[in-house]
């Protein structure tokens, strides 16, 4: 055989090294393949940062402050309960808040972890509109982090949801929520707990948390629509999925708060 | 059949005269005895490979730690931090204990730190999806290479022709 992949084949037995050898990495390959799979992993970053690919992000012990310029929802429920999904130290009482489908004009979510060796971090993630480094609820009109006003229609809803965050099923379990409720309608307070899950597009809460019993309180909203959102949630739970266009992961060390959200801060 | 040559492990290394009486040489030697025992078998499979590919698992795991129960009866958004953060935590001591498998092990594992990504909060925050796709690769590409210089220098003396060395 004289093909060009014998000749090939030939030159590469001549070139064989046949020395001793070790073992240990080979850097070249080592090199490649890392090389390869972090492409990979910037490729899935802007897939996800762009609106196409989604995310499963489930968290619960942890809590976090969460910011958003504008959220809009559609078909919301409530009530009260125990924050089932936290290990033992975790557990608190919480509102359990479930909204069939929301958009959120920016939002900005800040974790703080104590590592060992490094001390206080911050975990900061961020997408969709810059979101502002302080909020004044007192009043309807509402900007973004680059002062740019939320384009509302008369109804309060979001008057373009292109570029917003959106999410179906969104489960939230917080102790702390603060805003300007901006033409909420088809507010119910008091309903009974359990009639709530009627909202929810599935008409029941996730199986995993804990259930709402007969006469505890409850609440239903068919537009829940709340400006300059800032609140300490335990968890964002996700039966459905998330678009988080402009996404970015950042983590920096020290405690950040509020101020670390709009664009120029980062 | 390789004609590689092989290196002598340092175990196999002329041993220093055995220190004579008293428990604090005793302990000394069993120290040094278990040193030489465990860089010998750290050397024989792709061992900090396996180290990144576990710390990154258990970085995954960390970033949704959730109760077992809650895993178990909860459904994919639960278990998802367990089933790869495990995943890559086995694949690791695969590395480790089965070194055969290194091929298949660290391919997998890198599969595995990439799917993380979109399943498990963002493969850790990141941070468990690095890490695993530099033990990965590492696992993957561990291997027979030509010895540098001074790993040759230090052969010289102690190369067996018809064995196989490790670095």
């Amino acid at each position: 055989m004289t093909g060009p992949v014998a000749r090939l084949r030939a030159r590469r037995a001549r070139l064989r090294y046949t020395g001793p050898t070790v073992d240990g990495v080979r850097v070249p390959r080592a090199i490649a393949m890392t090389g390869a799979g972090l492409v990979a992993l910037a490729a899935m970053f802007q897939l996800v940062s762009s609106n196409v690919l989604a995310v499963n992000f489930t968290t619960t012990d942890h809590t976090f402050q969460v910011y958003s310029n504008y959220i809009q929802g559609v078909s919301a429920g409530g009530f009260l309960s125990q924050n089932k999904a936290a290990t033992a130290a975790g557990q608190q009482g919480v509102a359990e808040l479930g909204i069939k489908t929301a958009h959120l004009d920016g939002l900005c979510a800040i974790a703080h972890e104590s590592l060992i060796g490094v001390g206080d971090v911050s975990l900061i993630i961020k997408a969709g509109a810059p979101v502002r480094g302080s909020f004044d609820s007192s009043q309807n009109t509402f900007l973004d982090g680059d002062d740019n006003p939320v384009a509302l229609d008369a109804d309060g809803s979001l008057a373009d949801t292109t570029d917003t965050i959106s999410a179906t099923d969104l489960f939230l379990n917080s102790n702390d929520l603060s805003g300007y409720g901006n033409q909420i309608s088809g507010l119910d307070l008091g309903t009974n707990a359990p009639d709530t899950a009627q909202e929810l597009s599935t008409g029941a809460w996730p199986t995993n948390q804990l259930q709402p019993v007969d006469g505890a309180f409850g609440l239903t909203a068919q537009h829940l629509n709340v400006g300059y959102l800032d609140g300490a949630s335990y968890g964002i739970n996700l039966a459905g999925q998330i678009s988080l266009p402009s996404l970015k992961i950042r983590v920096v060390p020290g405690s950040s708060d509020q101020t670390a959200c709009p664009n120029s801060a980062s | 059949m390789s004609d590689s040559l092989t290196i002598m492990s340092e175990t196999a290394e002329p041993s220093a005269p055995a220190p004579r009486g008293g428990i604090g040489r005793r302990a000394l030697r069993r120290l040094n005895l278990g040193r030489r025992w465990f860089r010998a078998w750290r050397r024989t499979r792709p061992f900090w490979g396996g180290v990144w590919t576990i710390l990154a698992g258990l970085e995954i795991v960390k970033a949704m730690s959730f109760s077992i129960g809650l895993a178990l009866t909860g459904g994919w958004s639960y278990a998802a931090g367990y089933v790869m953060g495990g995943g890559l935590i086995l694949f690791g001591l695969v590395a480790w204990f089965a070194p055969t498998y290194k091929g298949l092990a660290g391919f997998v594992a890198f599969l595995v730190a990439l799917a993380a990504f979109p399943t498990a909060n963002l493969g850790g925050y990141l941070l468990g999806s690095v890490l695993g796709i530099i033990g990965a690769s590492m696992i993957w590409s561990w291997g027979p290479k030509r010895p540098s210089k001074r790993q040759l220098r230090k052969m010289s003396g102690t190369v067996t022709p018809g064995s196989s060395g490790h670095a």
